[in-house]
């Protein structure tokens, strides 16, 4: 056998490194919480970033004026501001003292105006939430007062969602809003700081020790925010120990991991995990309202409910009935009826239909809603295509009039004002409109709703605009599940926000 | 010998020219919009049309073509609308996990082929040569993204053995980059920890691609070892009193190394193919992974580059092999001196 | 022949493999194919009516391969697939063989400037990575098996092209061919008594190889998303879906791609089968 030992004394060594490599799962250094990602931002500016990985950044390097009680998502909480009131157009916040951001530089209401006025000019990521806004005037450093063009009831709440950077910052970067240079860095009063990216593996962050806020006991010094673009991989990796926390992970996988032992369940409400079928009201057939009616009525909503082993309840409309302020419990249940789906069905006069679907891929629920409509529709004779795609090119070919139906979660990222998510779902030109429904009266109505002060009257309206989407069976909402996210037991801290996809307050998570 | 370098360049540009324009107006012909797409949700027309003209997609396509050959030449790949960086810096961060993992995985390969081979000849027509060949035919049979999946579900998940992905482990501190290469990088900073790491890594991405490639390799190297020890000159030696193991590592093995060399190039462009859903199941931060998720936006500009840099491997490699072949193969060095 | 070198021939044969494993791998291709022809009549479940309450139960008497998130079974969905999977394995595999071996003959017959351009422009295809066209196929025609089947059979076509090229080459050198040239036997009819029968051996053997492999570049593609499309039960498709479960349903991932390494041995085997004396037939 002596041929073979030269093999042996070669390799042996190698095979002692990598094992040698091959390191224990969990990590000597427990106050290191790694965070898995579903994907990589294209940039962490404040006021360009739009989708989840992106948020992860923003929201925990910078801070917002106000905060909120996620339980109670209208009632707000001081953050960068300590007070705030509304008189007509003005809204008038105090600032807190002594905050500084993480270069140093003092945070002052020059930073609130600079801030503001920047994500207005670039018109981009969350600036839809103050989009009224028409000027922000600094009446001393430490106060500043903000001018609507209307009335804006919501303007405090949806400055939550802002983040506030430094003036200093952006008056170095002119050119262009220094759009190129703040893509990848980052400069907040935050709880975290930004330290380094590493393109196609991870961010990393640091936890600001002066921050003016209150970390929990034994918070987590550093934060790994790694990318993983497969959500079986986030599955198994979360499981195995690899990760601490992951983001996405399909909810079959989600709730099995959180029932082993070493994990629990996390459970909230948060309208990502919604699927909601879009159709499409300006391409044949689905342009015709009552072939729209008959998929409605012929979607079998026991299914989906039967799917979310028992955490979901079937929606009777646009808004959830845990946001401020929803009309829900006023409005009609909404309920499988296969004899008035083939009704409609004769009515549209619509011979052999057949139409297309594109589903986001990526996300099992939304597939499954797409296989449930698929087998729904057939038993009327209704031939339902799917095509999975990536998000953009899903969202690209409805919107393009390629697709007669659209399947998407949805994301209200107000705490309170649910006219945005009405205004990028439902009105024309929203974003997200992807049923193409265009209705002036709506659009009309929505725009008014924040500027009016009785909440009775508010109430009113929103029933209003409800109803006028329900009557144009332009959406099926397929089913309204809980959010259930695995957490492994050594971790503690964990909330859902309601008003966000779902995503990690890494300021509040600690060791347990 | 410079003639036949001369020779092959100029056809290996021609080929590139080929497939760089091939693979442009094929990516261009979408009726898709990168610019709403990186503009985001509810973003003014205004800031849509900015961006649109901030990356030439306004201008003819023709043009668009012209001003991309023109780059190319300069060695511009354009510019990626996902990362918001030129596609060449990006291809500086990601083309080194990938040239690392082919490069290891074909010497894995060579190394797992050739030993297999040597088994198989050394109890040739008996149970071992069987079940080599047919474990290596069922391996050829396997998809490689679902053997990545089993192999993470054994040494991961059950064994707890080796990563999940990715090339260093999430918690540890990487070596200061100086080539790229991990195993070298980490040599150069006197780690062999660190070392050890990045082999642990390497591994079961790598034996994903190479599992799926050996029944062909084995076969190739079994035949070639056979028709070596069937030549005079093994009776000649074997006559001279030299044992097995200096026959077949002084004599057989390197005379039957050459031709199977040559033919392996066709090999490697196996695997540069598979490498995109290795890298996408291991999540290993390649060009595979970097075009792939670019694709799914619309962005063309890397994919465009993969397809470029990947045939420029490929034929690099080959090139390698062939001239590698005269002066491995002693017969073919004493012919030409 | 020589006596040495029909022992070389004879040692570079494969390792023997029992008749026994021949015979099931025709089995088991006869059973896919009826699989593919007559799903209905085989297949215990309808592929795609949704039983939710029965979703992603085990392997058992009811469903052999267990159920999916949808409560469909498994194994009837593997049934039905194999009409998408290894059909159009089949398709890409012969289109690409009858493209080839017209292609390699006529280069193979060519003369050398004619021939050397036809094989340059087979190295193009030769480096270029099959995903990277799959991406931009897919891009430009859309998602489906329609693109896969461009795709693959445009990277497929240049291996038979070089095989049979190099064939033909040896072949044209043969007395019987010289002889059929020197009676005043020319192009097609050259080509179709005297040659084309002496690659046909060599080009069945591998398309026959080819079509396990093809079926696992399908399978790879569907498993991007850039092949079949929901609900069709391509079985790339199938482990692409699967993924999503795999903590709760091993079965799931693990029967549709065992059927894919199965059915490629099957069709490796009797490749093999196919090819075991033609050393012995050829040279002299």
């Amino acid at each position: 056998m002596n041929r073979y030992r030269w093999c042996i004394v070669a390799l042996g060594p190698l095979i002692g490194l990598a094992a040698s490599g091959a390191t224990p799962l969990r990590a000597a250094e427990p106050s290191t919480l790694v965070w898995a990602e579903a994907a990589e931002p294209a940039t962490i500016d404040p006021a360009k970033v739009n989708v989840n990985q992106e948020l992860t950044v923003a929201r925990n390097v910078y801070d917002h004026l106000t905060n909120f009680e996620l339980e109670h998502p209208d009632h707000l909480l001081p953050a960068l501001a300590l007070t705030w009131k509304r008189d007509g157009t003005d809204w008038t916040f105090t600032l807190r003292h002594g905050v500084t951001f993480q270069h140093g530089q003092p945070f002052t209401a020059a930073d609130v105006k600079a801030t503001i006025d920047r994500d207005l000019a670039i018109g981009q990521g969350q600036s839809y939430l103050v989009s009224d806004i028409k000027q922000v005037t600094v009446v001393d450093p430490y106060t500043v007062r903000i001018t609507t063009q209307q009335p804006d009831v919501y303007l405090a709440a949806n400055l939550s969602r802002i983040e506030i950077m430094s003036a200093a910052d952006i008056a170095a970067h002119p050119k262009d809003h220094g759009e190129a240079y703040f893509t990848d860095h980052a400069n907040g009063t935050g709880p975290y700081s930004f330290v380094s990216w590493t393109r196609g593996e991870q961010i990393i962050l640091q936890r600001n020790t002066h921050w003016w806020g209150h970390f929990p006991d034994k918070p987590f010094d550093r934060v790994i925010d790694r990318f993983v673009t497969d959500a079986a991989t986030r599955a198994r990796g979360l499981e195995g120990g690899a990760y601490d926390l992951a983001n996405f992970v399909p909810r079959d996988e989600a709730l099995r991991i959180g029932h082993l032992p070493g994990f629990h369940l996390v459970e909230g409400n948060n309208l990502w995990a919604w699927p909601a079928i879009y159709l499409n009201n300006t391409l044949a057939p689905t342009s015709n309202i009552d072939f729209r009616d008959a998929l409605v009525k012929v979607f079998d909503y026991d299914a989906m409910t039967q799917y979310y082993q028992g955490s979901s309840v079937t929606p009777r409309g646009p808004i959830p009935d845990w946001v401020p302020g929803s009309p829900e419990k006023d409005l009609a249940p909404i309920k499988q009826d296969i004899a008035a789906a083939k009704a409609a069905l004769d009515k549209s006069g619509v011979k052999n239909p057949v139409m297309t679907c594109s589903v986001p891929s990526g996300f099992a629920e939304f597939a499954f809603a797409g296989t449930v409509l698929q087998a729904s529709a057939a038993q009327i004779g209704i031939t339902v295509k799917i095509e999975q795609l990536p998000f953009v090119q899903a969202i690209d070919a409805i919107k393009s009039n390629h697709s007669n139906c659209f399947i998407l979660g949805n994301a209200n990222l107000s705490p309170v004002d649910a006219t945005k998510f009405l205004a990028a779902h439902y009105t024309t030109g929203g974003y997200y409109n992807t049923a193409h429904y265009d209705n002036p009266a709506f659009d009309k109505l929505v725009a008014q709703i924040s500027s009016v002060t009785d909440p009775q009257q508010r109430y009113d309206m929103l029933k209003r605009a409800s109803q006028m989407i329900i009557a144009s069976h332009s959406i099926i909402w397929a089913a309204r599940p809980k959010t259930d996210v695995p957490v492994p037991n050594h971790i503690g801290g964990y909330r859902i926000d309601p008003a966000e996809y779902i995503n990690v307050r890494l300021w509040e998570l600690y060791q347990k | 010998m410079l003639g036949l370098l001369a020779r092959r360049g100029a056809w290996s540009l021609l080929i590139l020219f080929v497939v760089a324009t091939l693979t442009f107006f094929l990516s261009r012909v979408v009726p898709a919009d990168p610019a709403a797409f990186l503009a985001g949700q509810n973003a003014s027309p205004e800031a849509v049309a900015r961006i649109r003209a901030e990356y030439g997609l306004d201008r003819p396509l023709l043009s668009q073509y012209v001003a991309y050959m023109g780059g190319l030449l300069h060695g511009d790949f354009g510019r990626s609308i996902r990362t918001n960086r030129p596609v060449a810096e990006d291809l500086r961060a990601f083309l080194p996990a990938t040239l690392e993992l082919l490069i290891f995985s074909f010497v894995l390969y060579l190394l797992a082929s050739w030993f297999l081979a040597i088994l198989a000849v050394r109890w040739r027509g008996g149970w071992v040569d069987g079940a080599i060949r047919v474990f290596t035919m069922l391996g050829s049979g396997i998809p490689v993204f679902w053997l990545g999946m089993a192999l993470q579900f054994v040494f991961f998940y059950r064994l707890g053995w080796l990563p999940i992905g990715g090339r260093f482990p999430i918690r540890a501190i990487p070596p200061p980059p100086v080539t790229g290469f991990l195993l070298i990088d980490t040599l150069l900073a006197g780690n062999l920890h660190a070392f050890g790491q990045a082999l642990a890594a390497l591994l079961l991405p790598a034996a994903a691609i190479v599992i799926n490639l050996l029944a062909v390799g084995t076969r190739m190297s079994r035949a070639a070892l056979i028709t070596e020890y069937a030549r005079p000159y093994v009776r000649t030696a074997r006559g001279k009193g030299a044992g097995p193991g200096r026959i077949l590592y002084r004599h057989v093995l390197r005379n039957a190394i050459a031709p199977v060399l040559a033919a392996t190039s066709i090999q490697f462009g196996y695997m540069i193919s598979w490498v995109i859903l290795v890298e996408v199941i291991f999540d290993w931060p390649g060009i595979g992974l970097y075009a792939y998720q670019s694709f799914e936006v619309f962005d063309y500009a890397p994919v465009v580059a993969l397809a470029i840099v990947s045939t420029l491997v490929f034929l690099v490699i080959s090139l390698g092999l062939d001239l590698l072949y005269p002066w491995l193969d002693p017969r073919m060095r004493e012919a030409t001196s | 022949m020589s006596g040495s070198a029909l022992a070389i021939r004879r040692a570079r044969r494969l390792p023997p493999m029992p008749p026994a494993i021949v015979v099931i791998a025709w089995l088991a291709i006869a059973v896919l194919l009826l699989f593919a022809l007559v799903p209905d009549w085989l297949a215990p479940h309808s592929p795609i009516a949704l039983d939710i309450l029965h979703r992603l139960q085990p392997p058992g008497l009811a469903h052999p391969f267990g159920t999916d998130e949808a409560g469909r079974d498994i194994f009837s969905r593997v049934i039905y697939g194999t009409r998408y999977s290894l059909g159009l394995a089949i398709v890409i595999v012969f289109s690409a063989a009858l493209f080839g071996v017209a292609y390699g003959a006529i280069s193979g017959m060519a003369g050398r400037r004619l021939d050397n351009l036809m094989m340059r422009v087979v190295d193009v295809f030769f480096g270029f990575p099959v995903l990277v066209l799959a991406l931009a196929v897919a891009a430009a025609l859309g998602r489906g098996l329609s693109s896969v089947a461009l795709a693959l059979g445009v990277i497929w076509w240049p291996g038979f092209a070089r095989l049979v090229r190099g064939e033909v080459q040896r072949i044209r050198e043969r007395p019987h061919v010289e002889a059929a040239r020197a009676l005043g036997v020319r192009g097609v009819a050259l080509m179709r008594r005297h040659i084309i029968p002496f690659v046909v051996q060599e080009v069945n053997v591998r398309v026959t190889t080819d079509i396990g492999y093809a079926l696992v570049a399908i399978t790879a593609l569907s498993f991007l998303g850039l092949g079949a499309q929901s609900p069709t039960p391509e079985w790339g498709l199938l482990i692409r879906d699967s993924r999503s479960y795999f903590g709760d349903a091993w079965w799931y991932l693990v029967f549709p791609g065992l059927m894919v390494m199965l059915t490629t041995a099957a069709f490796s085997i009797t490749g093999d089968w196919l090819a075991r004396d033609r050393h012995l037939g050829r040279g002299g």
